[in-house]
């Protein structure tokens, strides 16, 4: 299993309630599945994309990410892991402004040490079809281009799990359909795809559904 | 790379926020602006001093009346010890002297017809202008016969004349010391300079009229000495103390009751006053340039907050605690960097359009520019340091949710 969680439990305070966010989720996802997250609206989705991008760590439980607790490491550590083991694809995008689409691209290569950025985020940015847009700077570009931007990004350290909160929330059927597909022939490759979504269609695409009510897995 | 990535990222958003970067830069320009004025005054300064005292010569001694520190309660008869017996005896038993004069100086009244001006007037003898490099510019300084026949002839300096509005077509004209009349014989030449390194604003006339007629003086002010070309000046030095203690039954030297000063005396004297003034002048612009780091660090804390979004993101995408650090301070160390080099600039600038518009002279040392400029990226790292750590500090969810 490549993701493996134990029980996650995270609380937050607002004012006298407690509320809790993930309520003792227990999951299990293997290496080359894509899954999708689904459930209304707060019923912890994100909250678990989180933890499982370590980005976030639980109030209690365990994350085996590949075999490791990856519960309690460092803050460092766990940037190491975000850098190296990890895509990220948001909803709102998330590029950096003042940065061409290859800059951007690049970053997680450097925060990696790596050389040869450059080379390898042409590549990227021409596997996802924007050979000629790579000086353009992402407020220049249209949604579903900056999209491609990212999941670009999210490549470019060559990790075992991408990570989609609502990929296409922000984009019309059609491009949310192209970035689908272009998330598709990743999972074709063999990497594992986690996507939040409150699409049906989408869902349906995916190999498997996680549906998520207040803080449970339901199913 | 990040590296160059981080620069090109920060020198994009100055140039994309050029109001509000100048601004925050201003403090620091102004700062490292003020220090290099200041420093350049101070140099000048220095500079000058040096120059009109090497203009006097290296060979030159004065030898002074001091109080002794013995004595206790200091009496102003303490200082009427120097005769003109002190120094005859300097010029037959000392080696190695070029010239001695004694000098009688007081300050007096001089009037030209209907014009005033107070003055020093030097009573010296006719080796002065060689002993302290003077030059006579028009007509002629006074003659040995008329220093022994106590003739009352007076040679003025450049600024008395000019006061009096005398010029070279004045010569032989008579003048009032202190209601004596003298005749004018000789201007002598402009040397600059102020306050007591300026001879400008004097009067010579011979030490026999000084002393008996115009001051009533049975002693002396000061006695100057030229050593002769190549002589050993420190050997000279303890020449004159030792007749002088002789003379004077001096046996402890802690008692003397005179000091012989040289150059170097004067020269440290001289520099001890214009290293305090720089020191003063640098510190209180250097003052500025603190405060200019605070300008910066209000800018950096607003753009922290401003980047929140964007410190979530760069988490995400794997950058550590102190990568975030890194990419703060050293955009906090460009903005102070380039309103260091600004600054530079315009101190260069300012203190160039000084010397040239007024009469204060400025040196701008390379040492001072780099003085200035190190301590502006210091105060860059300083201030930029809270803002960056806090920014590191930040935790990545809240940072991405952030609105
Ligand atoms: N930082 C926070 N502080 C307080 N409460 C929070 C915080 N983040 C999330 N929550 C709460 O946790 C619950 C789960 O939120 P989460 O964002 O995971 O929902 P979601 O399933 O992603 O919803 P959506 O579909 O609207 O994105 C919500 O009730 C939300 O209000
Ligand atoms: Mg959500």
């Amino acid at each position: 299993m490549l993701i493996t969680t134990e029980n996650l439990v995270k609380k937050y305070m607002m004012g006298e309630s407690e509320i809790r966010a993930l309520d003792g989720v227990s999951v299990s996802i293997a290496e080359g599945e894509m899954t999708a997250v689904v459930g209304a609206s707060g019923s912890g989705k994100s909250t678990l994309m989180n933890m499982l991008g370590c980005l976030d760590k639980p109030d209690s439980g365990e994350y085996f990410l590949n075999g490791e607790n990856v519960s309690r490491l460092p803050k460092d550590r766990l940037a190491g892991i975000r850098n190296r083991y990890i895509g990220f694809i948001f909803q709102s995008f998330n590029l950096l402004p003042r940065m061409s689409a290859l800059e951007n691209v690049e970053l997680p290569m450097q925060y990696a040490g790596k050389r040869d950025a450059r080379g390898v985020a042409e590549r990227a940015l021409e596997t996802v079809g924007l050979a000629g847009r790579m000086r353009h700077e992402p407020g220049k570009m249209s949604g579903g281009e900056r999209q491609r931007v990212a999941v670009a990004r999210a490549l470019v350290n060559d990790p075992a799990l991408i990570l989609a909160d609502e990929p296409t929330g922000n984009l019309d059927s059609k491009t949310g359909d192209e970035i689908m597909a272009l998330l598709e022939s990743l999972n074709a490759q063999g990497r594992t795809i986690v996507i939040v979504t409150h699409d049906a269609d989408i869902a349906a695409r995916c190999g498997r559904s996680i549906r998520m009510k207040d803080g449970r897995v339901v199913s | 790379m990040l590296f160059l990535t981080i620069i090109k990222v920060a020198l994009k958003s100055l140039v994309a926020n050029k109001l509000r970067s100048f601004l925050a830069m201003l403090g620091i320009i102004i700062g490292v602006g003020s220090v290099i004025v200041m420093l350049s005054i101070g140099a000048g300064a220095q500079k000058d001093i040096m120059n009109r005292i090497s203009m006097m010569g290296t060979n030159l001694l004065s030898i002074r009346p001091m109080q002794s520190s013995q004595r206790g309660v200091s009496t102003g008869s303490s200082r009427q010890n120097l005769t003109l017996e002190d120094a005859e005896a300097i010029v037959e038993r000392v080696d190695s002297i070029a010239a001695v004069s004694p000098v009688a100086s007081n300050n007096a009244q001089l009037k030209y017809f209907n014009k005033n001006t107070r003055a020093s007037v030097i009573g010296c003898a006719v080796t002065y202008p060689y002993i302290g490099n003077f030059e006579v510019e028009h007509g002629r300084f006074f003659r040995e016969s008329e220093e022994e026949s106590m003739a009352r002839v007076v040679v003025l300096g450049s600024e008395t004349a000019s006061e009096l509005g005398i010029s070279g077509k004045q010569l032989g004209e008579r003048i009032q010391i202190r209601g004596i009349s003298f005749e004018v014989v000789g201007i002598m030449k402009e040397k600059g300079g102020a306050g007591r390194f300026s001879q400008d604003d004097s009067a010579l006339v011979p030490y026999t009229v000084a002393m008996r007629i115009l001051f009533g003086m049975d002693y002396l002010s000061n006695i100057d000495v030229r050593a002769a070309d190549g002589a050993d000046l420190t050997e000279v030095e303890t020449d004159i103390a030792t007749l002088l203690r002789s003379r004077h039954k001096i046996i402890n030297p802690e008692n003397d009751d005179f000091r012989v000063f040289n150059q170097a005396d004067i020269i440290q004297t001289a520099t001890e006053v214009t290293d305090t003034f720089t020191m003063l002048l640098g510190g209180i612009a250097a003052i500025s340039l603190l405060v200019g780091g605070i300008g910066i660090m209000n800018i950096m804390l607003v753009t922290v907050t401003e980047r929140t979004k964007e410190i979530g993101i760069r988490k995400a995408i794997g950058a550590r605690d102190r990568d975030i650090l890194n990419q703060f301070l050293i955009e906090s160390l460009i903005m102070s960097g380039v309103g260091g080099a600004l600054g530079a600039m315009a101190g260069i600038a300012t203190s160039e359009i000084i010397s040239r518009t007024s009469t204060f002279s400025t040196s701008v040392s390379p040492g001072s520019v780099a003085l200035a400029l190190a301590f502006s990226a210091a105060v860059g790292v300083f201030f930029g340091y809270y803002p960056a750590a806090r920014a590191a500090r930040l935790d990545p969810i809240d940072c991405l949710y952030y609105e």
